[in-house]
């Protein structure tokens, strides 16, 4: 090892850790010279006060100013996934009662398949029956709603005039209620714009 | 699930993945561990509280807006650092052009050319923003990284305040190893020289 002094280099490469395969050397050095030790020294005082320099903050309301700015894109694989998460529920229990709950119905459904396939006469007067019943349901249930409304004369004048008559009847209402819908609209807006 | 996951102690990349999925949470989380050191960064560089708020709020909208495009073989910080040092950089290279020298033209020859062409500045008050200025920056160290060049102030910063290693700086900063080095090595020089003086 030569006897000299540290280069200014030198030092900054101690302090950094660093001085590659010299750096054995530059450290047997510091260890007896005390001119390069003291130097070392006042040169390490600087690091330590840089390395105490505090991070200063911003405003108390910078996030808020930057996520107000910031565009939060959820890709659709990810809400997809996200709402059928949210069907699931929370606790173990409820899971469990969900989860017997679904494989009884599916049980049920399956052998109502099954046995379907089987018998495939049965189904079709079932199916007709089924579907009887439920046109006669919702028939009646129109029918009353509109003797209700209009009173049985009208009932009995609308159905004189068979389906055509029926469709141009059901128009008119369905588009007395569309413009009612939009003249609603229309005041809700110019209302809120005056409050505005 | 997300809303379950202990943000605060999750890795930068899957926090990345995390926003990269859309997730509010996450953009925030990064926002939180991000913002003072960024800040900091930017407020050593400019040295006005106000312009390095709106800076930082610059870099952050940059980084979080783009967020699809991380590529994870980068560090988030570092990303995040090197959109924040080319914002406050460029700011400072057009503040230096619109600069107006407010002590006579350098082209004045005498002293009457020199009045004539100097700017006078009415005496104010100090403002509370510029009180707390002058309460953050105002040591005598803060001072000397005040007369250090950008390049040098942004090197010095990401050394010893954020730890980070010359390689990382070079890296961040689009700079090669050598010249990360130098530019260390002369601040340090320079703020020891302006230091010296107090520690006498």
């Amino acid at each position: 090892m030569e006897h000299r002094h540290l280069l200014p280099d030198e030092f900054e490469d101690i302090l950094d850790g660093d001085g590659g395969d010299h750096a054995p050397a530059l450290r047997e050095h510091l260890d007896t010279c005390a001119e390069c030790k003291a130097e070392l020294t006042r040169r390490s005082e600087l690091s330590r006060e840089l390395e105490h320099l505090p991070h200063l903050g911003p405003a108390p309301l910078f996030s808020y100013r930057v996520m107000s700015q910031v565009q939060v894109f959820e890709p659709w694989h990810v809400a997809l996934r996200d709402s059928v998460r949210r069907l699931v529920p929370q606790t173990k229990a409820a899971r469990w009662i969900a989860g017997v709950t679904a494989v009884m119905i599916a049980t049920v459904m399956t052998m109502a398949g099954i046995w379907a396939a089987l018998n495939t006469e049965s189904a079709w007067l079932f199916a007709e029956v089924g579907v009887k019943r439920v046109r006669a349901g919702v028939l009646g249930s129109i029918k009353g709603a509109l003797e209700t409304v209009f009173g049985r004369d009208a009932l009995n004048a609308l159905e004189g005039t068979g389906v055509t008559g029926t469709l141009v009847a059901a128009s008119i209402v369905v588009g007395v209620i569309l413009v009612a819908a939009i003249g609603f609209r229309v005041v809700a807006l110019a209302s809120r714009r005056r409050r505005s | 699930m997300a809303p379950f996951l202990d943000l605060v102690n999750l890795p930068d990349a899957d926090l990345v993945a995390l926003a990269q999925q859309g997730r509010e949470a996450a953009y925030r989380e990064i926002l939180r561990r991000y913002e003072r050191p960024v800040f900091s960064l930017i407020f050593r560089m400019v040295r006005d509280r106000e312009t390095a708020e709106d800076l930082a709020q610059d870099s952050f909208i940059k980084v979080l807006n783009h967020i699809d495009r991380y590529r994870p073989e980068f560090k988030l910080s570092s990303w995040l650092f090197k959109i924040a040092n080319n914002v406050a950089i460029d700011h400072l290279r057009k503040r230096h052009v619109d600069t107006i020298s407010m002590d006579g033209s350098p082209h004045a020859r005498t002293a009457a050319e020199i009045e004539a062409t100097s700017i006078e500045i009415a005496a104010k008050q100090e403002t509370a923003l510029e009180e707390m200025e002058n309460r953050e920056l105002g040591s005598a160290i803060e001072r000397a990284i005040a007369q250090l060049r950008p390049e040098y102030k942004a090197c010095i910063m990401l050394r010893h305040v954020e730890g980070r290693s010359y390689e990382e700086i070079a890296t961040t900063l689009d700079l090669p190893l050598g010249t990360v080095k130098t530019y260390i090595h002369r601040a340090r020089h320079q703020l020891r020289e302006a230091l010296e003086p107090t520690r006498e």
